[in-house]
């Protein structure tokens, strides 16, 4: 498979000055850590397989948010080809020493993909709609419309699971 | 306004024009729920704003690796694991079943009843909803009501519908008929009588289709007749259990597809029994597979899982529903897997049979890595899945004794 565009010296490069941020960003979509490093990986991998690698550094950030975020969503449904009809409940229910950061995290891939990860692009690593609609190829106005049924999903989600919002 | 602005409390974060957002603050100042609603919103922006902690980045291969090669770890799995004790004791149960072969008055019921895995494909097969508002619970056995405690008559009590626990919903309290107690005994005890808020008026027998059982029927009323419901009693040889329900038709149809559940365990009553057996705490939550109706008509699998709000963190089993003989097993395992499960090929070992009727295999599932054991005796078939291999095979073994018990 041809590394396109950029040289391995500056794949490697892109890697360790964006590869943070998109870990922690990928780590807020996944169950685990290691989850995530893989999801980091792959999105490398994909973007040294595009053939469409931005020339100008700027648009690189944005580009490699949006194969992440891809990235993210693919897993995000392939973890939900369990069609799952939950019976939680319980008039009874034991307490839960639930870690809030992972609650967070299992409420986030419980909500549809698209709405979590405009949330996280969002909310966590700071876009603006505006941003998130260039970086996705949508509308602002579908962005928008994730992010506020996304926020709704989520409360009633994490509140489902046991949270407090 | 009179509505409620609810969308543009949630949009109200992204930035709205100014004359919505003086909308809602002119709505919020006012509205108690809507400022209710706006904090959520702010936690909701805040939770998912908390920073993910910086993490070492995994070192990088700057060549695209092709060919990731998970199945290669699983490979010989069963060896790694050490399972041939216990794939031996699966078969030595096998056999013990085999042997065995007692009537239909001797044979006992499962050794753990749990009354959400009774209702719950019995729920389902009615109709009832599931989501946020609309689930099941597990019902203390001291029933509060406004006359006192209800005696623990039923070890284990069921109810789906909405947070606040009430008659008129759909409960089912179950008991064993091994404790002796008689119809009218039951039927008294389990709602109070004449005097009590919360009675059943005029049980009258009826004819519900439910063979060699006796079955009444009665209206109920709780706080005064503020809420109606009616209630179905079914004694059988070997089991005694009340449905409630606001309909007459519900309740009498959830009475007699739970006598099904009973007299034929599906998958929810089977794991819930064996893995209770298997030493497993008692689960909080209760997850029923959506089987596709095309596969479960063909294969006539049907699964459930247990324990766990992630379905893949507790056990789950797939049981065969009719008799089948070691090639079907064999021929239907791939389908278990790939058609049901739907998972991606190239995250499942391929099944290694590793004994007569036993066939192991291991993957890596949206929760983690898994491992499953397939069971066949030549008649009848299960599937179990758990986290780890002795777990799946502890389970799975418990699930071929339970049915000896009751097949």
């Amino acid at each position: 498979m041809p590394v396109s565009a950029l040289r391995v010296a500056e794949w490697d490069a892109a890697y360790r000055e964006y590869g943070p941020a998109l870990l922690r960003f990928l780590r807020r979509l996944s169950q685990t850590r290691s989850v995530a490093e893989e999801l980091v990986q792959e999105t490398f991998v994909r973007a040294m397989q595009a053939a469409n690698v931005p020339e100008r550094a700027q648009e690189l950030r944005p580009w490699l948010y949006r194969i992440a975020t891809n990235v993210a969503i693919d897993r995000l449904r392939r973890d939900r080809r369990f069609s799952f009809i939950p019976f939680a409940g319980s008039e009874l229910a034991p307490e839960r020493d639930m870690d809030q950061i992972d609650l967070v995290r299992r409420a986030l891939r419980a909500i549809p993909p698209e709405q979590a990860t405009a949330l996280v692009l969002r909310l966590h690593e700071g876009f603006g709609p505006h941003e998130i609609a260039e970086m996705l190829g949508v509308s602002e106005a579908a962005v928008r419309s994730r992010l506020v049924r996304g926020r709704r999903k989520f409360l009633e989600t994490y509140e489902r699971f046991g949270g407090m919002a | 306004m009179s509505a409620h602005p609810l969308e543009l409390i949630a949009a109200y974060g992204d930035g709205i024009d100014r004359e919505r957002a003086e909308t809602v603050d002119r709505h919020i100042a006012d509205c108690d729920s809507c400022r209710t609603y706006a904090r959520q919103m702010e936690r909701v922006d805040a939770l998912i704003s908390r920073r993910e902690a910086i993490l070492p980045l995994p070192v990088w291969q700057p060549v695209p690796r092709e060919g990731r090669g998970r199945v290669a770890v699983f490979v010989a799995f069963a060896a790694a694991l050490g399972l041939v004790v216990t794939v031996s004791v699966v078969r030595d149960r096998i056999g013990e079943r085999a042997a065995s072969s007692p009537s239909d008055a001797a044979k006992p019921a499962l050794s753990h009843l749990d009354a959400c895995a009774v209702l719950a494909p019995a729920a389902l097969r009615v109709g009832l909803a599931f989501g946020p508002q609309q689930r099941l619970y597990r019902v203390s056995t001291d029933i509060q009501t406004t006359s006192g405690i209800v005696p623990s008559i039923f070890p284990t009590i069921c109810r789906h519908g909405g947070p606040e626990q009430s008659w008129s919903d759909a409960n089912l309290l179950l008991m064993r008929r091994d404790s002796g107690m008689d119809a009218a005994d039951m039927l008294a005890r389990a709602f109070g009588g004449a005097g009590s808020p919360d009675v059943v008026y005029d049980w009258v027998a009826t004819d519900a289709g439910i063979p060699r059982a006796q079955v009444w029927v009665g209206e109920g009323r709780s706080d005064g007749g503020s809420d109606a419901w009616w209630a179905v009693a079914v004694i059988t040889d070997r089991y005694g259990y009340v449905v409630t329900d606001a309909g007459r038709d519900t309740a009498m149809r959830l009475a007699a597809l739970a006598y099904g559940e009973l007299v034929s365990p599906g998958a929810c009553l089977l794991i819930a029994s064996a893995a209770t057996a298997a030493g497993l705490p008692e689960g909080a939550f209760f997850n029923h597979i959506d089987v596709p109706p095309a596969f479960a008509a063909q294969t006539s699998m049907n699964t459930c899982s247990y324990g766990e709000e992630e379905p893949w963190h507790g056990p789950h089993l797939f049981l065969r529903t009719k008799p089948t003989s070691r090639k079907e097993a064999e021929q239907l395992l791939p389908q278990v897997l790939a058609q049901e499960l739907k998972l991606v090929a190239q995250e499942v070992a391929p099944w290694s049979a590793v004994d007569n009727g036993i066939w192991l295999t291991r993957g890596r599932g949206p929760f983690g890595d898994w491992s499953a054991v397939a069971v066949s005796d030549g008649t009848r078939f299960v599937v179990v899945q758990a986290t780890t291999g002795e777990l799946a095979m502890q389970v799975a073994r418990e699930a071929l004794a339970e049915l000896a018990r009751v097949q």
